[in-house]
This record gives C-alpha cells, sequence and structure tokens, in this order.
C-alpha cells in the first residue's frame, strides 16, 4: 500500500520520479512488493533492513549499474498482514539514509492514520 | 490473480523490465529456496557442508545477490540432498509462481524422505560408534515412532524397539499359552531384556516383527515375517503366535 499526499499524488511513484528511477529498478521493486504480497517478508531474505526500534524498515533493491532504491515502509499500521510505503530514501556514497527521511516517514503515518482513505494499493511501475 | 497477470501484461512489453523482473525473481527464489532449505541449520554448518565460508551462505541468502555459480548450487542441492533443476522457461509461467510463492512452496523433500524411494531408502550401517544406520522398512519406522534417514544411539534405537515389543506380547497375550520366540532378532537382543521377560511372565510367546537386526542396525525387509533363517528360538517352547481376532 502506497500513502498519497494531499493531492492523491503516489508518493512512491512520485519519488522514483523525482530520483529518475529506470523502469527496471521499479520493475524490481514491484517483484518484491509482489512476493511479499504472496508469501510475507520472510520470503525476501536480505531485502528488508529495520530502520529503527519504532518499526520503520526500508526495503533494499540493488541491482548491479543501477541506482539502489530504498522506500521506507512500516508494518500494518491497520492490520497485521499489510505493510504500507511511506516514503523513499536516497542512497549517499553507498549508505542508506533512510534515518534521514524518518521525520517524513512519521509524518506520511500520522497523516495515514487520521485519514485512512489516503492509501491506496497501486502498481508502482 | 488477474490484477497481476494484467499489470505484467503491460509492464512486461519493456524488454528491460520484463528481464528486470525476471531476473530478480530467479535470484529471490534461488535466496529463499536455501534459506528454507537450511531450516535450522547454521549458516556456518551449511557452510562447511559445501566447502565455503558462512559469509558465502549469507550473501546466496540475499535476494539482491546475483552472483551465484552453478557449481555453487550443484553443491548445495548435495548438501540438501536433492537435485539441482535449470530450465529455461516462458515469461508466462511467472505468473503462477509469483502466486504461490511462499516458504511451504519452497521446501523440498530430501531424498531420504522422498516417498517414491522410501523402500530403497538404505543407507550402509554408521561406522560411528553409538550410531546406527537409517531403517528403510515404514512399518518398523512407524512402530518405533521414528523417520527414515535419522540418526539414534544404539541403545535408544533398541529402547524404543524393546518397548514396542512390550506393547506386541500385551497384545498377543493369550491366556495358557507357553512358549517363547523373537523374529528376526539377531546379535543384539539378550534374553534379560523388559520384553522377554514380560513375555515370560505372561507365559506366552512373543513375536517381534522388528526384521533383520544385525550388528546394531536395522535392515530392510519388504515382508513383515522374517526368513527361518533368521529365527533365532530362544526357547525350546518357542511357538509363533497368531494375532487372537
Amino acid at each position: 500500500m502506497d500513502e498519497q499526499d494531499g493531492t492523491f499524488t503516489n508518493v512512491i511513484r512520485r519519488w522514483l520520479d523525482e530520483e529518475n528511477i529506470a523502469l527496471s529498478q521499479r520493475s524490481r521493486l514491484q517483484l518484491q512488493i509482489h512476493l511479499i504480497e504472496s508469501g510475507g517478508p520472510e520470503v525476501v531474505p536480505g531485502c528488508i533492513v529495520p530502520v529503527n526500534e519504532e518499526g520503520f524498515c526500508a526495503m533494499n533493491i540493488v541491482a548491479k549499474g543501477q541506482t539502489p532504491i530504498t522506500p521506507v515502509f512500516c508494518y500494518g499500521p491497520f492490520t497485521d498482514s499489510e505493510i504500507t510505503l511511506l516514503t523513499g530514501a536516497p542512497i549517499q556514497n553507498g549508505l542508506l539514509r533512510a534515518q534521514d527521511v524518518l521525520p517524513i516517514a512519521r509524518h506520511n503515518l500520522e497523516i495515514l492514520i487520521a485519514n485512512p482513505g489516503r492509501r491506496r494499493r497501486e502498481r508502482i511501475t | 490473480m488477474n490484477e497481476l497477470r494484467d499489470q505484467l501484461r503491460e509492464d512486461f512489453q519493456n524488454e528491460d523490465a520484463r528481464y528486470a523482473y525476471a531476473e530478480g525473481f530467479l535470484n529471490a527464489s534461488i535466496a529463499a529456496q536455501i534459506k528454507t532449505l537450511r531450516g535450522e541449520m547454521s549458516q556456518q554448518d551449511l557452510a562447511d557442508k559445501v566447502g565455503t565460508k558462512q559469509s558465502g551462505i549469507s550473501r546466496l541468502e540475499n535476494v539482491g545477490y546475483s552472483a551465484w555459480k552453478v557449481e555453487t548450487l550443484r553443491k548445495l542441492a548435495r548438501a540438501f540432498g536433492l537435485r539441482l533443476r535449470i530450465s529455461f522457461e516462458e515469461f508466462g509461467t511467472l505468473i503462477p509462481e509469483i502466486e504461490n510463492f511462499r516458504k511451504g512452496t519452497l521446501q523440498r523433500r530430501r531424498f531420504q524422505d522422498d516417498p517414491v524411494f522410501e523402500e530403497q531408502a538404505v543407507k550402509e550401517p554408521e561406522t560411528e560408534e553409538g550410531a546406527v544406520a537409517p531403517i528403510a522398512h515404514s512399518g518398523i519406522l512407524k512402530g518405533l515412532g521414528l523417520r527414515a534417514g535419522e540418526y539414534f544411539p544404539e541403545s535408544d534405537l533398541i529402547r524404543r524397539a524393546m518397548e514396542r515389543a512390550v506393547e506386541r506380547v500385551q497384545s498377543y497375550a493369550q491366556p495358557g499359552i507357553a512358549g517363547l520366540g523373537l523374529q528376526g532378532i539377531s546379535g543384539v537382543v539378550k534374553p534379560d531384556i523388559p520384553a522377554l521377560e514380560a513375555a515370560d511372565e505372561a507365559k506366552i510367546a512373543l513375536v517381534v516383527n522388528i526384521d533383520l537386526w544385525r550388528q546394531g542396525a536395522l535392515e530392510s525387509n519388504p515382508s513383515p515375517k522374517t526368513s527361518p533363517a533368521a529365527t533365532r528360538p530362544l526357547n525350546k517352547h518357542y511357538t509363533p503366535l497368531q494375532k487372537p481376532a
């Protein structure tokens, strides 16, 4: 599930556009989302990285010669069987900067909890 | 999941996108299946089995890793008691594979647990002291509460066999019958075992179908009856019994 902003733009798709992420990398991210939907987070070992104790995590989508993409997500927040992509995190000098975007992730999560209808299950390719 | 089919039908029109997706799936399948098949075994133990480092197994279990070698996968297959299959596939077959991608569908049975080969899955007895060979006769396995391919200390196996024998004596008990016999046991069981004592006390014959047991190892025997040559009467009143109707 992807959080949407006030203009109903998918925040994950917007982030991918801003980062100029190639379709092949989006395709890899979409694959991981499909696999998690089918078998849960345990079927994608090494893909999910915990970010902090609050429960925020990041997906680490890497491919040789491609810009790594790392959407930040949380489990829930409405049911135990869902995850919600909240924002994207940059990678600089090979380091995941998920901590830098945590305020955005928290903010988006608060908005989402107050407005559950702002969330949609949408493709990101 | 028509939604998945519709999305992939559209996305896969782009060649880069479809190969990125398919190759990502291949990497994810390998990583997830190695982790699933490893189960409770540590990465270090698996690494020792295939002659690599723990960090190498850790890399292979990462869905983002794509530099695996067929030779390494071949070694892993052997360590898991499985065969390695490599085949070229159509893109359309991805859809059901994605839909069914979960731990249960990634699990495979080792050769020793493969029901197709159950009767033949007998290994040579272990030479290591205190261990016994895997046993193959499904009846024996069931009777003793064991699984094919598992190893047990010999003393534990004898204890289980004797507990089972006592149960059988009790189930066959008929008043007024004297005699004692053990079928198919040779070399290991002594007359002072609890089963014989129980049989003696009950004044009945003892018929224990634990088949051929030689030098601490149970061997396969497709027939529940043992050959006369394998019978070792322990009592001159030996009288095999038929289970009462």
